[in-house]
Order: structure tokens, then C-alpha cells, then sequence
């Protein structure tokens, strides 16, 4: 559960972003008034001598007022950092009290933790009652817009950043890729100077990796701004290329989906939730786009679960949906925080077309293992912003998704608490072991007639190989996670509007609510081991048999396949017994309306 | 069947993996299947917007009967919801918060309390192997599941927290395009829930 004393709502971070919008107004204020006058400058060069009307005085009041415009914005921006200031502190005062209070120390009240509560919200209340008088002040400042005395205040309290200190600050910014550095160089900054580098120059902190999400989120938006304000130009001028069409579309896109997230209401506190833009590269990937959005605060979540999505998942088709049940589901399991990251972060497979350059992605492994290594990276990234207070991280990887999130595991070091792989295809590794899960970590959900997850190798047959074996690219995905040998904990995830044989539709309903497969999710992602669900393991029936059975594709004429791979010779086994969970009585899986 | 090889490939084996991996079965989007046996049917008489009147309904109404058990909502709130990863399906549901009073955590017993009171109402207990007489027991909550209808009314209580949390569900229903986007971006939306009273 929650610390007993929450922050302030607002994380400071968030209002430094504020603090830097307001900033960046002011530079752009700044900027058109540089374009007015000089302008104007060159409407005086054309007239003068020429009019007798003065040209050169009629700009001053324009200019005058643009200028207060900016000093009114940068004055606002110094009075935001004031307050962002304040509530560092309050929070700081609240992590105190919250390391007093000990885990089930409270719940019995004896009369000594009665006096120790009273003590804490004593100290609770007074924090308080200092974040009322900044925020007082902070009114006082405001009212009173620009003004000598509050300048000074402002200076004083060092929320404002001289030219020289800012470009120090931005002089010793890391190069190269290391988060931790990069964590420490942001940390070791003033809330100010935050501010202005981020005003200066969000597109260096937007995709950097070590830093908070918040920080990210509130350069990444400022990033998308501009953008956004200099497509728009250009689509009203009908000078868009293809690939900035594509941009635009992308941008509204993730303007949608950040408001789907933040018009959605937390099912405990009935509160709008937090919305991150953590990636922000619309232009990636020939314009498909790199996104990463959190529902939640990734910076202060107990629970983080990254959602891998799968084939023909691009930021034209990523979507709220799977991200809020999970994250609802979440709430429900523990009432712990909970983050949901839903990461559109590699060039997953788009189509299906034979025109389509993607289509060899679909049968191969190269893409999920470019998309592996970027995955890997980025999970470090949020490691690294948290490095003192790692959350508990969970990443979830859904259909082709799962094979990226099984590569990244077993290749590139993903440095997750727990892995879950639903309707998997398959894991290019022979043993959950060989992930950096491992055995006791690595969560497998197939329903029994998901036609997607027959695709994967099993340790007894191989004929989706033999078909890949004919046609010259085509690869597989890897081994069925949920096999026996495969060593994953095998989760039920049966849906009670099950096909009765292979098909697509059971592909598709992992993260319905009131599933059994949603509620395993949530329990694995909130670390709640006990209330999962185990299933049987998928197992080779042929175990007991004593006979190799080798898998051919029948020939015509000339060797042309005729047909799909049989077996090499009659066996009296049913296969079909391979999962257990294919006979269970829908009446013992979840109910869904 | 003697192997499910015979089953699964065929010589368009690879082209079906691309589609299924897709999700993106065409016929699917536009033509309404059952809910329980995934099978076409004709299209159902009910809308989603008489699905939301009835799951708000249901909401308010249970919300109602639990005051008398020391239950006061403090918030409500309509939300859609996918049914399916491709969002060709979608449903609504109502959901809000429900605080006990006294403000104690929940024990089992409470669940069967809530069960017991949303049965006498003519909601039905959903009883499975894995959900006992319609409760889901876990380790430090319980999930009770009526169903009525096509509605269904999940409630989590929690053995350390003061509250319960209620949603009712509507049925899957599935949505154009256009539909798709109204519900992929419309904003939960609260309503008033009733006040409290004088003996909660």
C-alpha cells in the first residue's frame, strides 16, 4: 500500500516543466520581437526621408508591451521555481515522517502509536502549513507582476539563472551514454537551472536516459509543441512531405492517447491519472515513430509494467485501451501505485501486405531483436533515473511483442523483476532459465486455442519448422514458453468465450477485464506471487512413446510441397492432450459478460 | 485427430501466423460474433448507450442497497473499456468507491455480506471452482462476481484498507471505427452517486 503520507500531488519536476514553459515563452516572445523590429527597422530604411510620417516611433509602444509580455512570462517562471522549491521541501519533510513510520506499525493502536501518529501529523500538519505561506507568497508575487523588490526576492532564493551559470550548467552535461552520470548532472543542478536548460534546450533531455520521466515528459511535450506548431505551418501552406504527414498524424496521435490517459480516473482515488511521455521520436523508423507513454508516474510508482505490443502496432495504432485495464486491474489487486508504460519502441512488423517492406520482419526474427536491444536499453534507462528506489519492474510482452521482451531478456540483459509473455509465438531461448528472469520469474499466458501460440517449437515437434524450412527467410520465433521443458510459470489465461479449436479470436482477449488472464497480470505485475493462478504446463505426449517422430512435407512432382508436414509414420496418440487447460471447464475460468 | 499438425498448417501456414499475429482478422471488425461461443450472430438489439443507462443504473441501485451494510459511495464514474487487444470490441462500465463505516478492513465474512445483499436484489452469484459461491479469494482481498442478465458486478474488498471498490460491467459489443475512436478518447466521466445517510 501507499506510504501513510503522501506527497504533494504535484511532483516538483512537473512544476519546473512549467516553470520551463514559461520560460521558453518568454524566448519566443523575445524572438518575435526581434522579427517586429527588425521589421520595422526595415520599414524605416524604405521610408525614411521618403514620409514625413514617423515610422521609427510607432513600433516603441508595441515593442514595450511584447517586452513586458516576456518579462511578465520569465517573472512567472522565477515565482513557479519559488513554489516547486517549497514543495521539494514539503516532500522531503514527508519522506521523514513516512521513514518513522514502519510497515504494520500502525495497524494496532496501542496508546504509544497513538501519540507517535499524533506526533507525525503534527509534523504533517506544520510542513503544511509552510506550503501554505509559499503558496501565499507565490499569489503575492504574481499579483503584483514584475517588480524590483520581488526580482530581487526571486534572486535571492535563487530562482532565477544567470546567463553565465546556466551555460556552466549546460557545459558540464555528460556526453556519451551513461545514465548514472546523467542522473547525477541533473540532481546536482538547481531547481532553476533545471528550468532554464530545459526552456534552452528540451531536445537534449526528452529521450536521455538516467533521468526522471518527469523531466522527460515535460521536455518531450515542449519538443512536440514546436514541432507540432511548425508541421501545422506547414500543412497550411500545402508543403508537407509524405514523411511529415506522417510526423503530424503521429504527433496528434500521441496528443490523443496523453488525453485518454489523463481523463482517465483512478479507481481508488477517483483522481484524473498521471500521463508521460517518456519517447518522444516521432520522425523514427521512416516516420512509423518511436513513442513510450506511462500511464502513472514512472518516478514514484511501486509497480512498473512496460507493455510490449506486437505485430502491426505503430503509433497510428497504439491505443489506451490494454495500458488503462492493466493499469486499473493493478490499482484493484493491491492498491499499491502502480505505472503502465506502453512502449511503442522499435519497429514492430506493420502489415501484412506483400508490398509491404515489413512483411520479412513478420517471419523473422530481426526486427524483435533490433527491438530487443532498444528495450533492454530503456528499461535501464528507468533503472537508472531510480537507481535509489528501484521500483518493482514488470515487463510484459503480448504476441510478437513477447518474443522481443524473450530476446531482450535473453540477449540484452533486461534488467526486469518479472517477464510476462501472453500469446507468445515463441522465446528464441531453450529455458526460462537462460532469461535474466528465470524460472521463478518468467510468466507464461497461452490460452489453449490461441492459434498464435501453437506457432512456437515444442520439444516434440517441430512442424511450423518444417514449413519455415521451405520457404527461403522465413524463421521462427522460438520456443513455446509454456511447455513443460521450457521452465516458465505457466498462468491460466483460458477465456470462458473460448473457440473450440485453434483460432485468431482467443489471441486477442489477454487483457479483458474480469479475465483470468487480466487478473494474473495484475497479480504478477504487483508482485503478489500467491494470488496467481498457476496452469498446467503444456507437455509432449509423446514422452512415454518409444519412437523418434520426424516431420516431413509430403512431395508431388518435381519436389513441390503438396501438402502440410505429417508425421513419418502413424502414432495413436492425441496431441491435442499436449494442454491440460484445453479441457477445463470454462466454468471454472473467470466470468465475462 | 491424431495430430494437431494436420489442424494447425497448412500450405498457407505462414500467411495465417501474419494474421493472427496481427489481430487483424478483417471480418471481425464489422460483424458482430457471441459472446460466448465467438460465433457470428445477428447484430445485438442492445446499444451501447442503453448498455451504459443500465450498468450506471445497476450501479446506483447497488450502491443503494449496500448504505444499510455501512457502505457510502464517494464516487462514480462511466468508463469504456476494451474487450479485445485490436479494440474491434468494447464495453462499458460504471465503477466507483465504496467506503465502510466503521472504517475497518474487510474480512471475508463482509464479502459474502455484499454477495448475500446483491443476491436478494435478483443478481446471481457466479460460482466456479476458481470463484466459490461468486467470491475469488486471494491472499489479502476478495473479488465478488453476480452476474444478471448481461451484466456482471465485480466487488474487491481488501483486508487492510477502509473501502471497496465496485464496477459493473456491460456486455462486448462491437465498434466501428467511429465508434472506436469516440470510446478510445472519450474521458471517464463521474456522476453523482447517492449521499450519504444519517445511520451510515
Amino acid at each position: 500500500m501507499a506510504d501513510l503520507f503522501p506527497h504533494y500531488p504535484s511532483p516538483p519536476d512537473e512544476l519546473v516543466g512549467i516553470a520551463a514553459q514559461l520560460l521558453d515563452t518568454a524566448v519566443d516572445t523575445e524572438a518575435t520581437l526581434g522579427d517586429v523590429r527588425g521589421g520595422m527597422d526595415r520599414a524605416v530604411d524604405a521610408v525614411d526621408g521618403d514620409l514625413t510620417f514617423p515610422m521609427a516611433e510607432v513600433p516603441e509602444p508595441v515593442i514595450r508591451n511584447g517586452a513586458s509580455v516576456a518579462d511578465a512570462a520569465r517573472f512567472a517562471s522565477g515565482a513557479m521555481i519559488f513554489f516547486a522549491q517549497a514543495v521539494q521541501a514539503y516532500n522531503d519533510g514527508i519522506d521523514r515522517i513516512n521513514a518513522q513510520v514502519h510497515e504494520g506499525e500502525l495497524d494496532v493502536m496501542s496508546g504509544a502509536r497513538a501519540e507517535k501518529l499524533r506526533r507525525l501529523r503534527a509534523e504533517q500538519a506544520r510542513l503544511e502549513r509552510e506550503l501554505d505561506d509559499a503558496a501565499a507568497r507565490v499569489a503575492v508575487i504574481l499579483r503584483r507582476g514584475p517588480n524590483p523588490e520581488d526580482l530581487e526576492f526571486l534572486a535571492d532564493h535563487g530562482c532565477t539563472v544567470p546567463v553565465d551559470a546556466l551555460i556552466r550548467a549546460i557545459d558540464h552535461m555528460p556526453t556519451g551514454d551513461d545514465p548514472a552520470a546523467m542522473r547525477e548532472w541533473w540532481a546536482s543542478l538547481t531547481l532553476a537551472e533545471q528550468a532554464a536548460i530545459m526552456a534552452a534546450h528540451p531536445e537534449k533531455l526528452g529521450n536521455t536516459d538516467g533521468l526522471p520521466a518527469e523531466v522527460r515528459d515535460e521536455a518531450n511535450r515542449l519538443v512536440m509543441a514546436d514541432d507540432l506548431e511548425e508541421l501545422e505551418a506547414e500543412e497550411a501552406d500545402g508543403t508537407l512531405t509524405d514523411e511529415e504527414e506522417r510526423v503530424l498524424a503521429n504527433i496528434r496521435k500521441v496528443i490523443d492517447n496523453l488525453q485518454a490517459r489523463e481523463s482517465h480516473l483512478d479507481p481508488i482515488t477517483g483522481e484524473r491519472t498521471h500521463a508521460q511521455l517518456y519517447v518522444y521520436e516521432p520522425y523514427a523508423f521512416d516516420g512509423d515513430g518511436r513513442i513510450a507513454i506511462a500511464t502513472g508516474n514512472l518516478d514514484e510508482a511501486d509497480h512498473v509494467a512496460v507493455l510490449v505490443s506486437g505485430m502491426g502496432t505503430t503509433v497510428q495504432s497504439m491505443g489506451a485501451g490494454r495500458s488503462l485495464n492493466v493499469y486499473d486491474e493493478s490499482r484493484w489487486a493491491s492498491g499499491d501505485s502502480v505505472a503502465v508504460l506502453d512502449w511503442v519502441g522499435y519497429d514492430a512488423p506493420s502489415g501484412i501486405s506483400l508490398g509491404n517492406p515489413d512483411l520479412i520482419g513478420v517471419v523473422s526474427q530481426d526486427m524483435a531483436r533490433d527491438g530487443a536491444e532498444r528495450l533492454a536499453a530503456d528499461v535501464a534507462g528507468l533503472r537508472a533515473a531510480r537507481a535509489d528506489d528501484p521500483a518493482h519492474l514488470t515487463v510484459i510482452g503480448n504476441s510478437y511483442g513477447s518474443t522481443t521482451a524473450g530476446i531482450a531478456a535473453g540477449e540484452f540483459d533486461l534488467d526486469a523483476d518479472d517477464l510476462i509473455l501472453t500469446g507468445s509465438p515463441g522465446v528464441p531461448a531453450g529455458d526460462a532459465g537462460d532469461l535474466t528472469t528465470g524460472h521463478e520469474h518468467t510468466w507464461a499466458g497461452s490460452a489453449s486455442r490461441d492459434f498464435v501460440t501453437s506457432l512456437g517449437r515444442t520439444g516434440w515437434e517441430d512442424p511450423t519448422g518444417v514449413i519455415a524450412g521451405e520457404i527461403p527467410g522465413v524463421e521462427l520465433m522460438g520456443n513455446d514458453p509454456a511447455e513443460d521443458t521450457f521452465g516458465a510459470n505457466r498462468f491460466q489465461a483460458e477465456d470462458v468465450g473460448r473457440g473450440d479449436e485453434w483460432n485468431t479470436d482467443d489471441h486477442s482477449r489477454y487483457y479483458d477485464l474480469n479475465t483470468e488472464s487480466l487478473y494474473n497480470i495484475a497479480a504478477i505485475t504487483t508482485g503478489q506471487y500467491d494470488d496467481v493462478r498457476e496452469a498446467d504446463h503444456r507437455y509432449d505426449p509423446l514422452a512415454d512413446v518409444d519412437a523418434d517422430v520426424e516431420w516431413h512435407v509430403p512431395r508431388g512432382p518435381l519436389g513441390v510441397p503438396i501438402g502440410p508436414p505429417v508425421p513419418s509414420f502413424d502414432i495413436d496418440v492425441d496431441l491435442a492432450m499436449q494442454d491440460p487447460e484445453r479441457d477445463r471447464d470454462p466454468q471454472q475460468m473467470s466470468y465475462q459478460p | 485427430m491424431t495430430h494437431r499438425a494436420g489442424i494447425v498448417l497448412s500450405a498457407l501456414a505462414v500467411s495465417a501466423m501474419m494474421v493472427a499475429m496481427a489481430g487483424c482478422s478483417e471480418d471481425r471488425d464489422d460483424e458482430p460474433t457471441d459472446d460466448v461461443t465467438g460465433a457470428p450472430t445477428e447484430a445485438p438489439d442492445t446499444s451501447m448507450a442503453d448498455a451504459l443507462r443500465r450498468s450506471k443504473r445497476a450501479f446506483l441501485d447497488s450502491a443503494v442497497g449496500l448504505r444499510a451494510d455501512g457502505y457510502t459511495p464517494t464516487f462514480g464514474y462511466i468508463r469504456y473499456a476494451i474487450c479485445t487487444d485490436e479494440s474491434a470490441d468494447w464495453r462499458v462500465t460504471a465503477n466507483g468507491r465504496l467506503d465502510r463505516r466503521p472504517p475497518t478492513g474487510s474480512t471475508r465474512a463482509d464479502a459474502e455480506a455484499i454477495r448475500d445483499e446483491l443476491a436478494s436484489v435478483g443478481w446471481t452469484a457466479y460460482d466456479s471452482p476458481t470463484s466459490p459461491e461468486g467470491i475469488r479469494e486471494y491472499s489479502s482481498h476478495w473479488i465478488v462476481t453476480v452476474e444478471r442478465d448481461d451484466l456482471a458486478i465485480n466487488v474487491s474488498l481488501y483486508a487492510d484498507q477502509s473501502f471497496v471498490l465496485m464496477r459493473v460491467l456491460g456486455p462486448c459489443l462491437p465498434a466501428t471505427p467511429e465508434q472506436r475512436q469516440e470510446y478510445e478518447t472519450a474521458p471517464d466521466q463521474r456522476f453523482d452517486v447517492p449521499p450519504p445517510t444519517d445511520e451510515a
